[in-house]
Formats: C-alpha cells, structure tokens, sequence
C-alpha cells in the first residue's frame, strides 16, 4: 500500500498537507461543546433528567453522526478536491488498475475513519468515565463508530467515482443518502437505525425483534446484517463504478 | 457454630475413619484378593452409612415453628403502622439466621406500583428455644398476604398472613389496668373504634406502633415495670399526638412513682372523699353520688379544667400534638362505680376519635428533585464540571499545538507522530483515572429537606424530604436519627425499571434502611418526626400596628428569616440562638412595601417574593415547602401570618456511614400564626 500512488497522494495531501485537518478541527470543535454543555442539559425523558447520566450516549451519539457524514464528505473528496487527481487520469495515464485505486481509496477511508476516532477517543472515554459506563461499553461503541463509519463512508466513495466531474452532484447525493438512511432506517424499523440502536445499547434496553415472514430476527442481528449489507453493497458498487470508469 | 458445618465436620470425621479402616488411603501395593474383598466389603459398609448420617442431618437440624400475633391481640388500624410479634420455636439444634417480614407498599392508593417492603432481623436461637421477635410493619394494602420467613443455613420456614382478618378501620382505644375494677368503658354506638385491654408488658416499645392507637386509658396501674423504650415510645407517641387518660385511683401511692409522674399534670398527694360534681359541668340526670374517692393533688402544669372542694379534678396538659387527661375521681370504686352516667362521662372524656390536623403537606416527587438536580449548585456537587471543561481545554490546546508543529516542518514526521499517539494515550488515559476514581465525584448524594412546624408548647412537628442519588450501582445503608414516626418511600407514577426492593433492618436499638440502586438512579422519601424546637413567635395586632415577639430558646441559630403577612413580606435576617426579638410592622399592605408590584396583588400571603441567595434553598422553598397548587393551607386566603427561617446546622435525620455519601441536610422553621380580625373572620 505504501507504493500505491492513490493512498500516498491522499495521505500527503491529507496530512503531510494539512488540507485535512479541518475536519478534524470541525469534529472536536462540534462535540466538545455538546458533550460540556450535555452535562446542563435535561433530556427529554422525565426519569432521565441527569446530564452526566446522559453524558456518554449524547457525547457517542454526536461523535456518531460527526464520524460519518466527515468520513463521507472526506470519500467525497470534498476537502481540498484540486488536490487530488481524478480516477480517469490515474487509470489513463498512470495505467493504474482499479483494484490497486479501489483498495487505495477504501485503505484511506479506513485511515481516516480510525483518526477520527482516535481523537475522539480522549472526549467519549471522559464522558464514560463520567457517566460510570463499563469500559467495554465504551470500547463496543468507539468500534461500531468505526464500523459505521466505514459503512456509510463507501459510498462517498461510490459518488466520488460515479460523478467525478460533477461536485455538485455528488454533494447532494451523499447528503441525501445519509439522511435518507437515518430518518428511514428509523421509520421502517427502528433498531435498524444507528443512532437508535447505539442508545438501546448503551442504556441497556431490549429493542424489539423483526417479525418477518413467519420468522422472528433478532434485533441486533438484523441491525449488524442491514449494515454489513449495506458496506457490501457500497464497496460492490465502487468496484462496479471503478470498472465502468476504464471501459467508459 | 451452625448446624450445617457441624455435620459437616461429623460426617469428615466418620469418612476419615471409614477410610483409615478400609485402607484406601494406604499406599498401593500387590493387589491380594483377600484385601480387595475386605476393602470392598469396607466401601459397602461405609455406603450404607451414608443415608443414616442423611437422617442424623435432618434429626439435627432446627426445627424452626413460626407464630405471630398481628397489631394489639389480633386488631391493628387500617393504614397505620402496627406491632408485629414473632415468636421462633427452635425445637431442633440453634439455629442462626433471619427473620424477614415481606409486605407491600405502593400500589394503586398510592399512585403507584406496588413493590415489596422487607423487614428484616439477623437473630440467634439457641436450641429447644424461643425467641420473640417484634417489629413495626406498615402495609399500604392488605390484599396481598405478609409472608414471614426464617432461614437459616440449616432451612427455611415460612408463615403467610392475611391481614384481611385483623384490622379495624377506626383508631384502637387501650385501656391498662391492673385491677379489674374498671367497668367496662362502652364507647358511642356510632363509634367504630375498639378498646383493648392489654397488661403494661405488652405495650409497644416502638413509637411508630403506637401510631394506630388513638387513646391510651391508664388507671390503678403502674408503669414502673416499664421498660426504658416502652416509657421513650409513650413519650413520643404522645408528642406525635396520642391521647392519654390517666383516670386516679384509691392507690395513690402507685400515682406517685417516678414512670408514671412523668406524665400526670399533677402531683398527687393522697385521697379524700369530695363532694362529686361533674367534672364536664354538666346537670346529670343521672342519680348521681353525693361523695365520691377522689385523688388530692395539686397542678403542675396543663389547664384545670374542673375542681370539687377545691381539688383540681380533671386537668389537661397538651404536650406536642397530642394531651394527657387526669381525672382524679376514682370511678373504679363505689360509689361511682356503680354510677349509672359514668359510661358518659368516660365517653365524653374520651371524645370522639378526631384526627389531627395534619401539617400543610410539602410537594416531594420526581419534579422538584429534576429542578434541584439541575441547579448548578447541586450539580457540581455530582459532577465534575470544572475539571471536564479543564480537560477539555487543555486536550484541544494540546492539539492545536501539535498541529502549529506539524504545520512548521520543525521536527521529523516520526516524532511527530509518537508524540500524538503518546499524547493522545496520556490524555485518554489520564482523564479516565480523574472522572472514574479521582476527583470529588461522590457514589451518592443523600439530600434532607425539612420543614419543621412550630408549635407553642415547643415541639416541631418534622416534615422531611428525602433524595438518595447514586451515581454508581451500589447498595446503601441509611440509619434513620431521632424520634422519627413514619418513612415511605415515595412511588413513581411512570418508571422505567421497577422500584429496587427495600430492607428495613431493625438490630441494635437502631433501625437501617437498606436499597440498592443503579447508577444516576435516585429514590425519593418522606419522613415525619415530632422534636423538641422550643421557638416561639407570637403576633399581637395593636392598632395598624403587629407587634412580633420571637423567642429562640432552641439550640440552633436561625439564618434568612422571613415574615409574610397578608399582602407584605419583611426579611428578618438570623436570629441567634437564646435570642429574643420584638418588631412592631405596619399592617398597611401597600405602603408598608417597596415593590410596588406586590402592591397591586390580593391581600394574600404571598411567597413569591420571598428569595433567598442558595439556589438549592429557593427551589426548595418554592418548589417543595410552599409550592403555588398545593391544597388549602392556613395562610391561604390571608387568614394567617407566616414566619420562615433556615436552620444552620440542622439535626441530621439521617445518617450514612459512608465517606463516598454526600450529604445535604436543609431545614426550614415554618409558624404559621392566624391573624385576629382577618377577612374570613
């Protein structure tokens, strides 16, 4: 991976650059003050009237949806996009393959996936700490962080190679397909949605099984089963995007 | 030692022996038939001793009988605590274990679910023995049954009681006497309420048993059999608003011991026949006697209500809520006796059954304890708000700082990247050790909010609100102080887990509440005690003048004070203890006040105004103590003045033996003094 031109120029212009770290910058600086001022804030549940009871599920859940929508908008190459070169050029003129830009780019989705965690990783584990949650709880919820992340943020990817030249497209595109995940995810079937999920998980509560065709799913496995579809269908539909790339 | 290691170590000695016998432990040689055969024989014989030492087992073992005798021989108040003995017959070896009473609490009347209420009692029972066991115990309904249990290492028994059969919706009158002279004492047909006889012996020694009892009748009895905590019981249920009759007797000398002085309101000196009259004034037309025995006495304190022959005859003496009467006539004895108006009169001596006028209830639910939990000054005592923002701090600047660096290409990318994963690690790590172990933040904060209702005759009757909230899973034990009457958790409407069980364990002349909580989960109580607070404040209207005299004889400084009169409010600051005030006020509402706000609003006592600078104190004040729909109060509709003052350094009414416990004791002084010539008078 180290020789690979795609990971290299993404990492030099990510970090040796800089061009990356507002991301990172708006990361912190959006759930610090969250998780601060979630310690003043009552919740809206009457039982649940204790920020510090609350501090680490709304610190996680915000740490949730920043990781995210910032891995997809990093997929998107939103930051600093004259930076990077066009998949079409690499596969063109460097006659690169699309597996060796496909793993570049899903190996640097991952990078930045686990930075933002990393750093998140001080706030949440105070909040934890805080809010007496068990350490592998703790431990469980930086890892689905991770795992989301990188679920949701293939198809940033997908858009990036699908409409390279058209930004505005693939703007609006992931936009709505990240909001459009959440909100119907949590229409459809709750436990399907992420953020609902995560809470269930860290306050402890049974989310109802699916009841499908006769059949009784568990909650959780058909959570993990959506989203593992969900990533498999993302990094199918980059590879198939890839290779319409260099026959196009 | 109990039954269940010393058949263990029986049945080793008896194995040790049977292997020693048989060989098994000897080291392994040539195999010989005849010592196999003798082994085996051995390994038999030991097999079939095996249910013999079983039946040795259960031969041993505490053959636990339970027996129980609910309220005052089989009757106790409907929604009152009552007397609960248990009596433990061990007919086996002794037997170490519990006695635990499970009853219910909450449910429907309570606006709540029900949840279980466990009494619990470690207790020794030596062998072919009993033991008597009593407890204080106060279901909130009794369709569910009381179950008893013993268990011990040994086995467990259990007793089951349907409550149903015992209580008496009316006030339990007990009349105690040892002559049985007394004709019986028949109460109005009307009246449901039911007399006992019962021996000085069984009188409660708890006052909260005492709570179901409405009069206590005493005559040619004395009390000096009676143990300390019996005499310590009476007094407090007296305080707490029971009514005593002490009806005198031929044998003054009995009206002379010290246990029983301590309540009359008069000295007695010896007997003498007086001429009778009716002691309440009244033209009998009963035949009545001409002279009767009477007790010669002389006033000590109470109020002589009727005097024969210059004798004081029926004197009555309030202390705390509740009144001690003294009749001197001897109505056990001829001629009186055989008087056909002494069941009236005893009646009438008796009274109807009224219950007290309970103080103005302060609101104490999920609510209030939200507001308190949310103010900052509460907060910070639970969480560490500075040291997170701290951290906070220190962690961006720390990046920011590296990213300066690594901005300015000074130090090679190898350092640079250690030195984020060290910092980053250091950070994570530090922060974790502070927020979970370190810093201030307690395992719980167990909060005490009272209000104490002043009286004249110097007794405060305690209204306390309690919180315990956990910021860990845990199990707390609280050791309730003082003369405290009654404690109830208070029921949730809405909850999302089921209220945690309850264990009252009683022991060592103390009682301990014991609950497990989870973490940030709270419980919320409320607990009523009657003390000595001898505060007085009397108001004198003179003109358009009031006139207030403050008196604080008691041993607490009094800080922020208040008056609220109709219409106006005047801040009193402290009055110290041992010190006396008199303040004449305006009593022109608008004038006498500088917001001309309140001038505008109805002449009804107003507390709006009324602010103190603790914001814990005037969410209390506001929210819990005076809150604006609570029921009709005395001060409602301006008909009294009201007097407020904060206690510094109140009593703790409860006592956590814990350093990881924080606790908060608040305490308001609360006199509510009716106003002559107000609007509804």
């Amino acid at each position: 991976m180290k020789n690979n031109p795609v990971w290299r120029e993404s990492v030099e212009t990510f970090f040796a650059e800089g061009q990356g770290f507002p991301v990172y910058f708006y990361l912190l600086i959006i759930l610090a003050p969250v998780e601060f001022l979630s310690l003043y804030l009552p919740s809206l549940d009457a039982q649940m009237w204790s920020g510090s009871a609350s501090l680490f599920r709304i610190s996680s859940v915000t740490a949730l949806l920043l990781t995210v929508y910032f891995a997809m908008r990093v997929a998107n190459q939103e930051f600093a996009p004259w930076r990077f070169m066009p998949v079409r050029r690499w596969i063109r003129e460097r006659g690169l393959s699309t597996a060796s830009i496909g793993q570049a780019q899903q190996a640097f989705l991952l990078l930045h996936a686990a930075v933002s965690v990393v750093l998140c990783a001080p706030l949440l584990i105070w909040a934890g700490a805080i809010a007496r949650t068990p350490l592998p709880r703790i431990g469980a919820t930086l890892l689905l962080l991770l795992f989301y992340a990188f679920s949701y943020g293939v198809w940033g990817l997908v858009s990036l190679v699908l409409w390279e030249r058209r930004s505005e497209t693939r703007q609006v595109f992931i936009r709505c397909f990240f909001f459009a995940v959440v909100f119907v995810s949590a229409l459809v079937y709750l436990p399907l949605n992420p953020v609902a999920f995560l809470l269930a998980y860290l306050g402890r509560q049974e989310l109802p099984a699916l009841n499908l065709a006769g059949w009784r799913w568990p909650a959780t496995g058909v959570h993990f089963g959506f989203h593992g579809v969900l990533g498999a269908a993302g990094l199918m539909a980059h590879r198939w995007a890839l290779k319409k790339e260099l026959t196009s | 030692m109990s039954f269940s290691g010393r058949f263990i170590r029986t049945a080793r000695a008896c194995f040790s022996l049977l292997r020693a016998g048989s060989g098994l432990d000897a080291p392994s040689g040539p195999p010989l038939k005849s010592a196999k055969r003798s082994a085996a024989c051995l390994r038999i014989a030991w097999l079939s001793l095996l249910p013999a030492l079983f039946q040795f087992a259960s031969v041993c073992a505490a053959d636990i009988l339970i027996d129980s005798r609910v309220g005052f021989h089989g009757v106790f108040r409907l929604g009152r605590p009552f007397p609960l003995e248990i009596e433990i017959s061990n007919s086996g070896l002794s037997a170490e274990g519990t006695v635990e009473v499970r009853l219910w609490k909450g449910g429907a009347t309570k606006g709540g679910a029900p949840y279980p209420l466990l009494y619990r009692r470690d207790i020794f029972v030596p062998a072919q023995s009993r033991k008597i066991v009593q407890f204080t115990v106060d279901p909130d309904f009794i369709s569910r049954p009381l179950t008893i249990t013993f268990s011990s290492p040994a086995g467990e028994s259990k007793q089951e009681i349907d409550l149903r059969r015992y209580f008496s919706p009316a006030p339990v009158m007990l009349l105690v006497s040892e002559a049985d002279l007394l004709p019986p004492v028949s109460l109005a047909p009307s009246s449901a309420s039911r007399l006992l006889s019962m021996s000085a012996a069984e009188l409660p020694a708890d006052p909260r048993a005492w709570l179901g009892v409405s009069h206590l009748i005493l005559y040619d009895q004395s009390l000096r059999d009676l143990s300390r905590a019996q005499l310590l019981a009476l007094d407090g249920w007296i305080a707490a608003g029971g009514k005593m009759l002490i009806l005198g007797s031929l044998n003054y000398a009995l009206y002379q011991e010290p246990a029983i002085s301590r309540y009359l309101p008069v000295r007695v000196m010896g007997a003498k026949r007086v001429a009778f009259t009716s002691p309440l004034g009244k033209n009998d037309r009963t035949m009545a006697p001409t002279e009767v025995w009477a007790q010669a006495s002389t006033v000590i304190t109470g109020k002589t209500l009727a005097e024969a022959d210059g004798l004081p005859i029926l004197v009555e003496n309030n202390r705390g809520k509740g009144r001690i009467t003294y009749l001197a006539f001897d109505v056990g004895r001829p001629p009186l006796s055989q008087w056909n108006g002494l069941p009236g009169l005893l009646q009438n001596l008796l009274g109807p059954a009224v219950t007290d006028e309970a103080p103005p209830r302060t609101r104490w639910d999920d609510a209030v304890f939200s507001q308190l939990m949310m103010s900052p000054s509460f907060a910070s005592a639970y969480v560490p708000t500075g040291s997170l923002l701290l951290a906070i701090g220190c962690y961006l600047t720390g990046l920011g700082a590296y990213g300066w660096f690594w901005q300015r290409k000074q130090l090679a990318v190898r350092s640079l990247f250690v030195a984020f994963a060290l910092f980053v690690t250091v950070a994570t790590l530090g922060g974790y050790i502070v927020f979970s172990r370190g810093g201030n933040t307690p395992d719980a904060v167990l909060m005490s909010a009272t209000v104490m209702e002043g009286s004249d005759n110097g007794y405060a009757d305690a209204q306390s609100s309690l919180a315990l909230f956990s910021t860990k899973i845990r199990p707390y034990d609280i050791q309730l102080e003082g003369n405290w009457i009654d404690l109830t958790p208070v029921s949730t409407p809405v909850r999302e887990r089921p209220d945690p069980t309850v264990v009252l364990q009683a022991g060592g002349g103390s009682s301990r509440y014991r609950l497990d909580l989870r973490e940030w989960d709270y419980r919320l109580f409320r607990m009523r005690s009657i003390s000595r607070f001898p505060l007085r404040v009397e108001l004198e209207p003179q003109g358009d003048k009031l006139l207030m005299k403050i008196d604080n004889q008691s041993a607490k400084d009094l800080t922020e004070c208040w008056l609220v009169l109709p219409g106006q409010h005047y801040a009193l600051g402290d009055i110290a203890r041992g010190a006396t005030r008199r303040q004449v006020f305006p009593l022109t509402p608008a004038k006498a006040n500088d917001d001309s706000s309140a001038a505008g609003r109805s002449a009804a006592v107003d507390f709006r105004d009324v602010s103190f600078p603790e914001k814990t104190r005037d969410i209390l004040f506001h929210a819990s103590f005076f809150p604006r729909d609570s029921e009709i109060t005395p001060w409602t509709g301006g008909a009294a003045a009201v007097f407020v003052g904060w206690v510094k350094n109140p009593e703790p009414r409860l006592r956590v033996d814990d350093p990881r416990v924080q606790v908060q004791e608040y305490a308001l002084f609360r006199a509510s003094i009716p106003l002559a010539g107000s609007e509804d008078e």
